[in-house]
């Protein structure tokens, strides 16, 4: 291919340049040779389409068995146009839903994944009944828009959400499966995606999907959230079944926990009305028995505390942080500091989260503020010589708050 | 389980002395993680004159998971949802705001004090909290309605 093409500022058509200068569809001489790079054209598999231009239906020639018959591993293929002037440019996807042996393509799992996603958004876009609120907010985003409950659909900007288990949470699940699927594929995927764009035509069914939504073939797909309200509540849903309790404090390392120093229980911890409890297990707590005491003095059974810290390192009194005291000794010459007390950050957080979710506010905020104002827990925590908090990783999950994808680089592990 | 035992004390002082305007009981007698509790909706709401029977259900891990709240009774508020299952979820009863030094009668008298004060920006029913803040005197008249009618 010489790449040269007429433009015919007549009839406003480009066509391939003839022997003369002439339009070839009207004749007309007011023409310009325009030059279209040659990286614009992706490959193509076997010019066996004489038209190129014509040929992005999927439906054209395959009425009869409709294009719900590509569930089993079509073949596709993928093209990019752009305008001689530059201005404009268009891809198109072909389906093709007939045998074919040119393309021996392996089924991939992940393109099979994808495939059915589209399947269904095809499938209820064909069936108008079924699609009456679809596009409000959503976009076509596949992996929430196709069969997802109406809970989805309603009110979302306004903070309606499924406070608890419902009929439709097992669909709900499945989505997140797939997403969570996908976005580990992903993963996979991201250093291998120009391997398939050979001489023998991008057969990766990724890119196709992430073409057709105009998408480039990243992470990028999760962004597909049109509002802020949508984004919160992606988040909130991936977190939520990732861990039930998303964004509240991890749990303490078991050294950590039995570094706690223990006490027997003296006049002044009971008190002077002479009785006290563990406020776990609500045991009245006699004279003498031993208890553990957090650093910021709350004092508990080491069982029932123990319990407590095994999920979440904080003091289930005042949630403050357990970790002051455990690295290697050195903090009573250096003390941390202690920010705000946990609390009030998180009423400020929610106080400003411009819609709720599940966890009743701003997720992304609230994972800054869960994050990056506790203390280094211990595990990460302190360079033993100077007592200042090592490069640790952990702040460094709340500060992807605009960036979805290193979030989930860090949550589902990438190889960094 | 030490669960059970705290949850037989916290049984017996709210029974002793129940915070006002709730009464408490167990759903059956033997399973100490499901309560019934009866709830009169508070002077000055529009909930008021209202008996709102409510679900208290402890996990198994309680205290260190917090109990689900559910009204049993249809109630019209911005913070619980309008369905069969009556959730109501925020505050001190989310996951990760929840300690385990909070007692069930705190979350009694937490989710009485939604019924005077519900909280519209931490809603699960937008509409309804769209107007509790717009149009306070049309979610009065329904919200009094529908005790009315229900509770």
């Amino acid at each position: 291919m010489d790449g040269n093409r007429i433009h015919c500022y007549a009839c406003d058509v480009v066509s391939p340049k003839g022997p003369d200068l002439l339009c070839p569809n009207c004749h007309s001489d007011f023409t310009e040779i325009v030059e279209i790079p040659p990286e614009t054209e992706t490959p193509e598999p076997a010019r066996s389409r004489p038209d190129p231009w014509g040929d992005n239906s999927p439906w054209e020639e395959e009425d009869n068995t409709g294009f719900m018959s590509f569930r089993a591993s079509p073949p596709s293929s993928f093209r990019t146009y752009r305008s001689p002037d530059g201005r404009f440019q268009f891809s198109s996807a072909t389906i093709n839903s007939r045998s074919n042996d040119q393309q021996n393509t392996t089924a991939d799992p992940l393109g099979m994944m994808l495939l059915q996603n589209i399947h269904s958004i095809l499938g209820s876009m064909a069936d108008p009944q079924e699609r009456p609120h679809r596009m409000r907010g959503m976009g076509e985003n596949p992996f929430l828009s196709s069969t997802d409950p109406d809970w989805l659909h309603d009110d979302h900007l306004t903070g309606h959400h499924p406070g608890m288990p419902r009929e439709a949470d097992n669909a709900r699940i499945n989505h997140l499966r797939n997403m969570h699927n996908l976005i580990n594929a992903g993963h996979a995927q991201r250093g291998a995606e120009n391997i398939h764009v050979g001489p023998g035509g991008p057969g990766n069914p990724f890119q196709l999907i992430s073409a057709l939504l105009n998408m480039p073939p990243q992470l990028r797909n999760a962004d597909a959230a049109y509002s802020q309200a949508e984004y919160d509540r992606l988040l909130s849903q991936l977190m939520e079944t990732h861990g039930e309790t998303g964004t509240a404090a991890p749990p303490a390392s078991r050294s950590a926990i039995r570094a706690l120093p223990r006490k027997k229980v003296d006049q002044e911890m009971i008190g002077p009305e002479g009785n006290a409890e563990c406020s776990i297990c609500m045991e009245t707590v006699a004279l003498d028995t031993e208890v553990t005491v957090l650093p910021c003095t709350h004092w508990f059974h080491f069982d029932c505390i123990e319990a407590w810290l095994k999920q979440h390192d904080t003091c289930p009194h005042c949630r403050r942080g357990i970790s002051e005291n455990t690295s290697e000794g050195s903090t009573c010459d250096n003390p941390v500091v202690i920010p705000d007390s946990p609390e009030s950050s998180r009423r400020r957080s929610s106080a400003n989260a411009p819609r709720t979710s599940r966890n009743g506010r701003s997720s992304v905020s609230s994972m800054q503020h869960g994050f990056t104002r506790r203390y280094t827990p211990p595990e990460i925590s302190s360079d033993p010589e100077t007592g200042e908090p090592t490069a640790a990783r952990r702040p460094s999950r709340g500060e992807g708050s605009g960036s979805i994808s290193s979030w989930f680089s860090n949550r589902f592990g990438s190889s960094a | 389980m030490g669960s059970v035992k705290r949850i037989t004390k916290e049984l017996a002082e709210l029974t002793q002395s129940p915070p006002e305007g709730i009464t408490v009981e167990l759903a059956e007698e033997g399973d100490v993680y499901n309560w019934k509790i009866h709830m009169e909706g508070p002077e000055g709401s529009p909930y008021h004159k209202g008996n709102f029977l409510v679900k208290l259900s402890l996990p198994t891990e309680y205290p260190f998971k917090p109990p689900t709240v559910s009204f049993v009774t249809k109630i019209y508020h911005p913070n619980v949802t309008n369905d069969d299952k009556g959730s109501m979820c925020l505050g001190m009863l989310r996951a990760d705001e929840w300690k385990p030094s909070s007692k069930i009668a705190a979350v009694l008298q937490f989710a009485r004090q939604l019924l005077s004060e519900p909280m519209p920006d931490d809603a699960v029913e937008g509409r309804i909290a769209e107007q509790y803040k717009n149009d306070r005197p049309r979610y009065e008249e329904v919200a009094r309605e529908w005790t009315r009618k229900h509770a």
